[in-house]
């Protein structure tokens, strides 16, 4: 295997605008994994990327594509999502059960009844050999945005993450922290449906997150692991799908979840001899 | 007192300031249970969360702080783990900590809840040792606990509470058995008892 197994594929423009999309939404879910596992907020995110359905039915109806509907949906959800968890006293996971189901449901029901034509597959597992300069263009935006909020707020968000009430006490905008981190994780979420899809989302959302906290001692590493596992999970599988004619999605998934093992059997391997020791 | 939830009658000022507007006067010490200890940070990290405001955009603002923070860490007796992780401290550690992330905001009154719930008596005793310190330095502790043993030795004054002010004074003077009665008795008997104007045993007046 030689350098040109990685440049091969890259005579085609498809893979080149692939390759980036993969690399851009990797790198960012992961990032933002890292924030999400520690926060509990998996399923808050799984409800994001369903919450999209209906959001997308409507405007595809109306002449745009995914990705340009993109930002625009993960502020509505977000907003959405904050507000009926704040202002409910259902409890959370609750509330954020009631809204992933409806929507989706409600989706499928638009799909169906505006006569939308999506590709229910690409939707749900991502597609991400057919994305076009413009959706790269719009993943290259979300990335910088997000990334640089992340960076510009960071300490804050930490502190707000860490110590909500001490952050409240310490007159830190909570409200605002709050809901800039649901915008923040919606776009990336939302921005990389047409590279995962809606169901596996979740899987570069949180896979290459729950690796690099195996593997690193303080949260500020982990951070730096996941964005790596999430940019060669990506990349590899990018490659894998290439020359085994896997399905692109589910194959970058798996390829997290094959570092997750490894991530898992590296820390039972390392605290072994801690446990042995007198 | 915090600014966090409010007031349903009467007033409170803190320095002649409604508390929302006092909050830069106010460090907190939360309960144990209010943390996520998911996050793995560094002592240091936690510490420097005293420094943070709505204006802290820039994260590599760091080294003008260090000298604020590791004087805080030292008036704590911590110095030494400024880069351990806070997984690896005890219960008394992470008050330490915790207190000297309000020392670094240079707060004039330090409101601790349930300071002592999650630490072992020894440790307590050495938070003790470093809050009767901090006193020294001219700040104002305030404490809330459920723990009233030895409480004339560790407090100049309480103030005792169970839905309204049972007492409020000298520990030794005020902490009578009608008093710690009517604090831990039932909420039937406490009404029963109270009355507009009048609010039990020693309502401190």
């Amino acid at each position: 295997m030689g350098i040109e197994t990685f440049i091969e594929p890259l005579q085609y423009d498809f893979m080149v605008r692939a390759l980036i999309t993969a690399i851009l939404s990797g790198v960012m879910l992961s990032v933002l994994g890292s924030f999400t596992i520690n926060k509990n907020m998996g399923f808050m995110a799984d409800a994001m990327a369903h919450a999209t359905l209906p959001i997308i039915a409507v405007g595809v109806f109306f002449g745009f594509s995914i990705s340009e509907l993109g930002a625009p949906a993960a502020v509505i959800i977000a907003l959405l999502l904050g507000f009926i968890i704040k202002n409910t006293n259902i409890g959370e996971d609750t509330s954020i059960g009631i809204i992933f189901s409806s929507f989706f449901a409600l989706g499928f029901v638009l799909i169906s009844v505006l006569d939308v034509s999506i590709n229910l597959e690409d939707l749900l597992f991502g597609q991400i050999l057919a994305v076009s300069s413009v959706d790269v263009a719009v993943i290259f935006t979300l990335f910088l945005i997000v990334l640089s909020i992340l960076f510009i707020f960071f300490k804050q968000i930490l502190f707000y993450s860490f110590d909500p009430i001490g952050a409240e006490v310490r007159n830190l905008n909570v409200t605002f922290l709050n809901y800039l981190f649901l915008i923040i994780l919606s776009l990336s979420i939302v921005g990389s449906l047409q590279t995962v899809g809606i169901v596996l989302v979740l899987s570069m959302l949180l896979i290459p997150a729950g690796a690099a906290k195996l593997v690193s001692k303080t949260f500020t590493s982990s951070i730096r692991f996941s964005a790596l596992f999430g940019g060669v999970s990506s990349v590899s599988g990018l490659y894998f799908s290439y020359y085994f004619n896997l399905p692109s999605g589910p194959t970058m998934s798996l390829v997290a979840s094959g570092i997750f093992v490894l991530s898992f059997i590296f820390k039972k391997i390392k605290v072994k001899p801690k446990l042995t020791s007198p | 007192m915090a600014g966090i939830t409010p007031l349903s009658h009467g007033s409170l000022k803190i320095k002649g300031l409604q508390p929302h507007d006092a909050k830069s006067f106010i460090g907190y010490v939360p309960q144990n249970n209010q943390i996520n200890w998911n996050f793995a940070l560094s002592v240091k990290q936690v510490v420097e969360m005293g420094l943070i405001n709505n204006k802290t955009f820039n994260p590599f603002s760091r080294k003008k702080n260090n000298h604020l923070i590791e004087d805080s860490l030292s008036k704590v007796g911590l110095l030494n783990r400024i880069n351990e992780n806070i997984n690896n401290l005890s219960g008394g550690q992470l008050q330490r900590v915790l207190l000297a992330r309000t020392l670094t905001q240079g707060a004039d009154i330090l409101l601790l809840d349930e300071a002592f719930s999650a630490v072992d008596i020894g440790a307590e005793e050495d938070v003790m040792k470093i809050i009767n310190e901090i006193k020294q330095d001219g700040k104002t502790i305030l404490i809330a606990t459920h723990d009233i043993n030895n409480i004339e030795e560790k407090y100049d004054e309480v103030l005792c509470l169970n839905r309204h002010c049972c007492a409020f004074g000298n520990p030794s003077e005020v902490l009578t058995e009608e008093v710690i009665e009517e604090m831990y008795g039932s909420h039937n008997q406490m009404l029963r008892e109270h009355t507009p104007g009048h609010h039990g045993a020693h309502n401190g007046n």
